[in-house]
């Protein structure tokens, strides 16, 4: 899977690096980029509510005139707090109700029987066959259902509430003790619960769905067998010998070899992810055999990530590899020789890896996908040798588990046994880092660990040159549970490239049916932010106007990343006041300013300014960041548990002051009016 | 239904100072001044009728009671708290001049969602919605979705919706519109009796005889300005002028009297079968504004 940020563990998204945040807005310097999600959130709001009540206090100066602004002000927040006292759930519920009665009369059922015909026309045009159908499938329904979805609530959420204005309706329920804000979180609620009885419906539809297309089995009859004779030596009646081998028919596609041995079981190989368990039994002198259900199509994979280094051509640590011109600068590459993409994982336990569970017996489960670029054509088909390691951080001690071949982005899974012969190493990580001198100074420094001494102490211990057998958890695993795998390419000229996701150990697999359901928790958390929106502008705007501006935020939404991303690039020539400055002095972009007072000014104002547009974009919801949850599952890994943490927590950031503005609005617009 | 429900009502149930209404577009230029400085009191089991011609701000000020427009400038309480306050409303009945219910809904599941909206329990609800229905005559069509119903018996239904919380004060605006003669008769009979459990009804309406039967003081607006105001009696009272109703006169008595009447030497106003006098009133003030705009009256004395 691709994960091109990486998601913060959820202490970690809380607060990040507020400490420095903090000291860097005390001064005006630019805010590093990892403010913490509960800093940047008091930060924007408080900027979204000064923003507010600049544009409030213009707009009723100029309306009401200096001296009146403060008339229109009070009575407005007086009518805001009004709408907050006495609020009753029965009195929500009722307009909840009522949200949910009107869409059930709209004929919202059409939808239902909509997604039943767009699965039907899926089952005809998708290819089973395929060798991804799995991601095939799921995308299909993860894509339609979000889809349908956001467009059901995008169309209740901005029309709802216009339509009351508009039809006058309104008039008979505000003039009953309803609160502002009873009525905009009722409309919330009712929306959201329709919402979610749609998704809830389309979910399970989707799960039959994709596990009955994908479901299919094989047959297999004798005749598809060849005997194997007897080998010299072998003992004839051995249970575990080789008796037939052979392919079972053709379905979805393809087919599966087979090998039966002596007592019956049955070995069937691994094709497009899935295989089947297949039993024999004797019936009147004939061997019948029953090829069951597929098995592995649909995937949870649980990775542990580790955290990506690499090693320079001299040897050194550097956070990327060479570029090797590829514009998307998501992986990092490295060539043969001393190059090497370390990943160095921290934690590791055994007992996430129990030896006696069957999918641990061959060992510590390793998989990736690399990327490959040729500086020479040849063979295209002719995969590319890499070489993976071990090495304990602490001791410096390394060996080769393996050297295996590699194609282009094509998941390879490989175990490092648990015991393996290797000739031991003890390799050193060098590099610079900045220190803080006790006076306050930063200087550049190099390490090397372990330092000397240890490693030759290791060197001395580990009896070098010679193979000798490894235990992976007691030689290669510290304490800690910190252990490094390292990456290297052995084709000369050739390179594989690398990003932190591309390499991870697979803990056991989650359950595929629950990773569905926080899947569509996903979708259903995406529904939720638009419905906010919708709600919030259609407290103001007419129906298809709230639709349009609501269409826009999740647009917006969507490419937050690629918008954050140009903002935080720095401009040449600096920001508006800057620039200011050298077009007043006739300075050109490149020059570096002189030290003085007036650019230290115009520097902060500028920082000042750029923080400013950049908390008023955080009001943009990051719909982009939900995507890794259908990527998930599409994929086939399963989604942890702090993603959610992390994101019901950022769709309530959002959804509770987007309902205060909501209230806030409706609360103060004169209802009879227009 | 309950006896006099007068307990905390105060006795002032409406009052506005100095109520201006001015319409503005968007851009806050001026549109219209729908209500110019009205003055009001309106006291506890009172019927108030709001007399005027089309446009002439009675919507306006009923919206204006309800909160549903803010006043340009001047106060208005009702039941005691600021018009804008949304606790008033648990004392208010309000029935709009047009059906504004929501028309996908049923009769019994209207009333039952404002039922909700007061917070009552169920089985209260149940009770009141059915006597409502009961009330304005539409059992047969208590399970129609209301885009099926005809005019009359959306009022009627709009009716039922705006007592569900048995009101102390109710807002009528035109409320026999659309109502065939039966049911304005039913109509008339409700507000009288509301009157008669201690309640406080205003109505709007330009139907005279529908206020002259029912209203105990009315209020003419002309052009968004108070031109009347007082207790009906008072008003049509024109104590020089005699008025003698018979039924079945011949042509023979009628003109000894009329002869009577010369003898006397006073003067022949009118003969003939008599006209509703609040219509001569009324248009007579009408006539009046018009010849000497911006003249206002006050408290019922003649102009
Ligand atoms: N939303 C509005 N925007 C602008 N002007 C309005 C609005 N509502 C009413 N008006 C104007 O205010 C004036 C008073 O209207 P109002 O509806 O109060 O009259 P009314 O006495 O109820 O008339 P009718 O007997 O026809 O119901 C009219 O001139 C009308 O055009
Ligand atoms: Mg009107």
């Amino acid at each position: 899977m691709i994960l091109e940020k990486e998601i913060p563990s959820f202490y970690d998204w809380l607060t990040g690096d507020w400490q420095r945040a903090v000291l860097e807005l005390i001064f005006f310097r630019r805010i590093n980029d990892n403010p913490g999600a509960i800093l940047s959130w008091l930060l924007s709001i408080g900027t979204l509510l000064l923003a507010a009540l600049i544009v409030g206090f213009v707009f009723c100066a100029v309306r009401y005139g200096l001296t009146g602004v403060f008339v229109p002000f009070g009575r407005a927040i007086r009518r805001g707090v009004e709408n907050l006292t006495n609020v009753s759930f029965a009195r929500t519920w009722a307009i909840a109700r009522l949200a949910i009665q009107e869409s059930i009369r709209r004929r919202i059922m059409i939808l239902v029987v909509l997604f039943m015909l767009i699965l039907l026309m899926a089952g005809w045009f998708l290819d089973r066959g395929s060798e991804n159908a799995a991601e095939l499938y799921m995308t299909f329904v993860m894509w339609s259902t979000t889809i349908l979805v956001l467009i059901l609530t995008l169309f209740l959420s901005s029309f709802s509430l216009p339509t009351d204005f508009k039809n006058k309706t309104i008039y008979s329920v505000v003039t009953k003790p309803v609160r502002s804000s009873e009525l905009v979180f009722g409309r919330i609620l009712g929306i959201a619960i329709v919402g979610t009885a749609m998704l809830l419906f389309m979910a399970i539809a989707s799960y039959f769905f994709v596990t009955s297309e994908l479901n299919h089995s094989h047959l297999l009859f004798e005749r598809d067998l060849t005997p194997i004779s007897v080998e010299a030596g072998e003992q004839s009646d051995n249970a575990k010998r080789l008796v037939f081998k052979g392919e079972t028919q053709l379905n979805s596609g393809h087919r599966h070899l087979v090998d039966v041995f002596a007592d019956g079981t049955v070995n069937v190989g691994v094709v497009n992810g899935h295989t089947h368990r297949i039993t024999s039994e004797k019936v009147n002198e004939q061997t019948r055999y029953v090829v069951h259900n597929e098995q592995g199509t649909l995937q949870a994979r649980v990775p542990v990530y580790g955290k990506l280094d690499f090693r320079s051509p001299e040897g050194l640590d550097t956070d990327k590899g060479i570029n090797v011109g590829d514009e998307w600068d998501y992986r990092s590459f490295i060539g043969a020789g001393d190059e090497a993409a370390i990943y160095r994982f921290t934690g590791l336990q055994q007992s996430t890896f129990p030896q006696t569970d069957g999918n641990f017996k061959n060992g510590l489960p390793v998989e990736m996908t690399l990327g490959v670029f040729r500086t020479h054509k040849g063979n295209i088909e002719r995969r590319i040798t890499a070489s993976l390691s071990v090495r304990n951080p602490k001791t410096g001690l390394q060996a080769e588990v393996m050297t295996f071949s590699t194609e282009e982005f094509v998941t390879k899974y490989v175990a490092i046994p648990w015991t393996f012969d290797g000739t031991p190493q003890v390799v050193q990580r060098r590099g610079r880092t900045t220190q803080k001198t006790p006076d306050g100074r930063e200087e550049s420094v190099f390490y090397s660990v372990p330092d000397d001494a240890t490693a030759s102490q290791e060197r001395n211990d580990a009896q070098f040159s010679r193979r000798r057998t490894f235990d992976l958890f007691k030689d290669f695993v510290t304490d800690k549970g910190e252990m490094e795998i390292w990456l290297q390419c052995v084709d000369r000229q050739q390179y594989i490239g690398m990003a932190r996701s591309d390499l991870y150990l697979r803990a056991a697999d989650g359950s595929v049916g629950w990773n569905f359901v926080k899947g569509f928790y996903g979708i259903w958390m995406r529904m939720l932010m638009l419905t906010a929106f919708g709600v919030l502008f259609s407290t103001f705007l007419s129906g298809p106007v709230a639709m349009i501006s609501t269409v826009g935020v999740m647009v917006a939404g969507f490419s937050k990343a690629f918008m954050i991303e140009i903002g935080l690039n720095k401009v040449l020539g600096g920001g508006p006041f800057e620039s200011l400055l050298r077009i007043m002095t006739q300075q050109n972009m490149v020059v570096d300013l002189p030290k003085s007072f007036s650019t230290t000014f115009v520097q902060s104002a500028d920082n000042v300014y750029s923080m400013f547009m950049r908390l008023l974009g955080q009001a943009i919801p990051p719909l982009s960041d939900y995507s890794v949850y259908d990527g998930a599952v599409v994929k086939g890994f399963s989604i942890p548990s702090y993603w959610l943490m992390n994101h019901t927590i950022m769709t309530l950031a959002y959804a509770v002051p987007l309902f205060i503005v909501a209230y806030l609005i409706l609360s103060n617009r004169e209802v009879a009016k227009s | 239904m309950s006896e006099l429900t007068a307990g905390n009502v105060p006795e002032i149930v409406v009052e506005t100072r100095n109520l201006t209404k001015i319409y503005r577009d968007f851009w806050g230029r001026q549109k219209v001044r729908a209500l110019k400085a009205l003055d009001l009191e309106i006291r506890r089991g009172e019927v108030f009728g709001l007399l005027g011609p089309n446009g002439s701000g009675k919507t306006t000020t009923i919206k204006l009671l309800l909160g549903l427009l803010f006043p340009t400038s001047g106060d208005i309480f009702v039941l005691g708290k600021p018009a804008t306050d949304v606790g008033k409303n648990e004392k208010i009945g309000y029935l709009p001049e047009e059906s504004y219910l929501y028309r996908f809904l049923n009769a019994e599941e209207t009333l039952d969602f404002y039922g909700r909206l007061f917070n009552m329990s169920g089985p209260v609800r149940r009770q009141r919605i059915a006597q409502l229905i009961s009330m304005v005559g539409l059992e047969s069509a208590r399970k129609r979705q209301l885009r099926e119903y005809s005019k009359g018996m959306s009022r009627r239904i709009g009716l039922a919706q705006a007592l569900i919380n048995d009101p102390d004060l109710v807002l009528l605006d035109e409320p026999t519109s659309g109502l065939d003669p039966i049911g304005t008769r039913n109509m008339k009979d409700l507000i009288l009796d509301l009157k008669k459990r201690g309640k406080t009804v205003i109505m709007s309406s330009h139907l005279l005889a529908d206020v002259q039967d029912v209203c105990d003081r009315i209020g003419i607006l002309y052009q968004g300005e108070l031109k009347e105001l007082g207790r009906v009696e008072d008003l049509l009272k024109v104590s020089n002028e005699t008025e003698i109703r018979a039924s079945n006169l011949s042509e023979t008595a009628k003109n000894k009297i009329i002869d009577i009447i010369k003898e006397d030497n006073a003067e022949l106003v009118f003969s003939g079968h008599p006209t509703t006098t609040l219509e001569e009133l009324f248009l007579r003030i009408i006539e009046e504004s018009e010849a000497r705009p911006g003249r206002r009256v006050r408290g019922g004395n003649k102009i």
